[in-house]
């Protein structure tokens, strides 16, 4: 008799820990399922700062290219220069927040589009053959910021959603995963700065 | 009261329909099992098999995918947007590698784009893609897609030829995983019951805590492990105490194997927007 009371009570116990245990493990569930999707966003975030990064290795190259053009608006020159720097600063400075990293990504992104709507007007440059090996790997990097861009943004969107809706906001606040910001695309930075030199080709049209 | 019960299940429910909105993408063709698909139909015939058969032996003989697509419109992208979104959808290339490449032609638009996937990007080159893509364009202009896709496609060929992947071979983990998995069935089959023959309960919480250190460590995972053993051995010991029956099995097998090659078949899909563009 007493036997039996015994088992019973074991069983409910062994009920209790059974609960508990699915709870921990739903806990610890949610936690990975966090870890995972906040991985993804850096993951993607680094791409976004390989490809800038290999923006910034050409820009030395195009610079010095373009200086040798006569008479070439030299603070067009200064301002992407200027603009590279800050990036790298900006990249390289563990204190610096996305927004402002951000923010020097897109300023970098005007003063190059800027200096790449100028050196349309200097047939002469555009003409040489180095210039143009440089602006074809520039397309092609800016092509993979784009990309890299817009996967970072699709990444951070779905991390975003994700930690919003119940009950995984209970938990994003529990363990203090925040929104990641997005790249913005208004004034058409979202688009690669157009590049659209006709190399060599006399015989259009 | 019970409709707002129902309501709530309702919401419960949605919260595991939802789907992430992905933004608007490009939408590829159904993926072909040809490394050719014309869609908008400017190959001839011979040239069309003439790829198939060289691309066909490329993947063969070294992995790398290379797939000719063509299309009749763009769906107001970019050919860059259409190419990248192709080459994931359809994971053009090997998982392992990446080594895929799309040859991309929209008469319509004009425009001819040679997307290079991650694994490709070192042997080719924007600037390769880019004269590629130009010489091919000399040709397009005149209408004459036929010689301008094959001496593109001759050219990648050639490149891609010159970065060496390990041909896919039966991973060895795969390989082994089903054979452990059928030693690993009596062994559980005999220490569990063993668990069974005894009244007590205590070998299970030791067994438990032994697995749980091994397979994911840490106090907590020790704990666990002892926790999960004793409830098992509390449960064989009493209500299965010695009649123990196979368990049911299956539970603890992971995902399947992978399909063979055979006519063009993804698997890749690393894409960067890699490759170069023109328009005539």
């Amino acid at each position: 008799m007493a036997k039996a009371k015994i088992a019973t009570w074991l069983i409910v116990l062994g009920a209790i820990i059974l609960v508990l245990l699915a709870l921990v493990s739903w806990v610890i569930g949610k936690y990975n399922t966090l870890v995972e999707i906040e991985g993804e966003v850096i993951n993607e975030w680094a791409q976004v700062e390989t490809q800038y990064q290999r923006r910034a290795d050409l820009i030395p190259n195009i610079v010095s290219t373009v200086e040798g053009a006569a008479d070439f608006e030299s603070s067009t020159l200064l301002e992407v220069t200027e603009a590279r720097t800050n990036w790298l600063d900006t990249s390289s400075d563990p204190n610096a927040s996305m927004e402002e990293q951000m923010e020097a990504s897109s300023s970098f992104d005007s003063a190059l589009s800027r200096l790449l709507v100028t050196v349309e007007s200097y047939p002469t440059l555009t003409a040489t053959e180095s210039f143009n090996t440089l602006i074809v790997e520039l397309e092609g990097t800016e092509n993979r910021i784009a990309v890299a861009r817009q996967d970072y943004n699709d990444a951070a969107t779905s991390y975003n959603i994700t930690i919003k809706k119940v009950p995984m906001t209970f938990f994003a606040n529990l363990f203090g995963y925040d929104e990641y910001p997005l790249f913005e695309s208004d004034d058409g930075t979202e688009d690669a700065p157009e590049i659209d030199f006709d190399f060599g080709a006399d015989d259009e049209e | 009261m019970m409709k707002n019960k129902k309501l709530l299940y309702l919401i419960f429910l949605a919260q595991f329909l939802f789907i992430p909105l992905v933004s608007a993408d490009f939408i590829p063709p159904e993926m072909p099992d040809t490394y050719v698909l014309d869609g908008a139909e400017i190959l001839s015939e011979q040239t069309e098999s003439t790829l198939e058969t060289q691309l066909g032996t490329l993947d063969q003989e070294t992995s790398t995918q290379i797939v000719v697509v063509t299309l009749t419109d763009l769906q107001g992208y970019t050919i860059e947007e259409a190419g990248l979104s192709i080459g994931r959808t359809w994971g053009v290339g090997q998982e392992e590698f990446n080594n895929g490449l799309i040859f991309l032609i929209a008469p319509n638009e004009q425009k001819a784009r040679i997307e290079v996937g991650y694994g490709l990007e070192g042997a080719i080159t924007d600037a390769q893609s880019y004269t590629i893509v130009q010489n091919s364009i000399t040709y397009f202009k005149t209408g004459d897609y036929d010689t301008g896709t094959l001496e593109g496609i001759n050219y990648l060929e050639g490149l891609a030829r010159g970065e060496e992947f390990p041909l896919e071979e039966l991973d060895p983990d795969e390989g082994m995983t089903w054979p452990i998995l059928l030693y690993l069935i009596p062994l559980i089959w005999a220490l569990l019951s063993l668990l069974s023959s005894s009244k007590a309960w205590w070998l299970g919480g030791v067994f438990g805590g032994i697995i749980g250190i091994i397979a994911v460590g840490g106090i907590l995972g020790t704990g666990i492990g002892i926790i999960i053993g004793l409830i098992l051995d509390f449960i064989l010991s009493t209500l299965l105490y010695k009649k123990l029956k196979m368990p049911r099995g299956g539970f603890w097998f992971g995902g399947g194997g992978r399909g063979g090659r055979g006519g063009f078949s993804g698997g890749g899909g690393g894409f960067g927007g890699g490759g170069a563009s023109g328009g005539w």
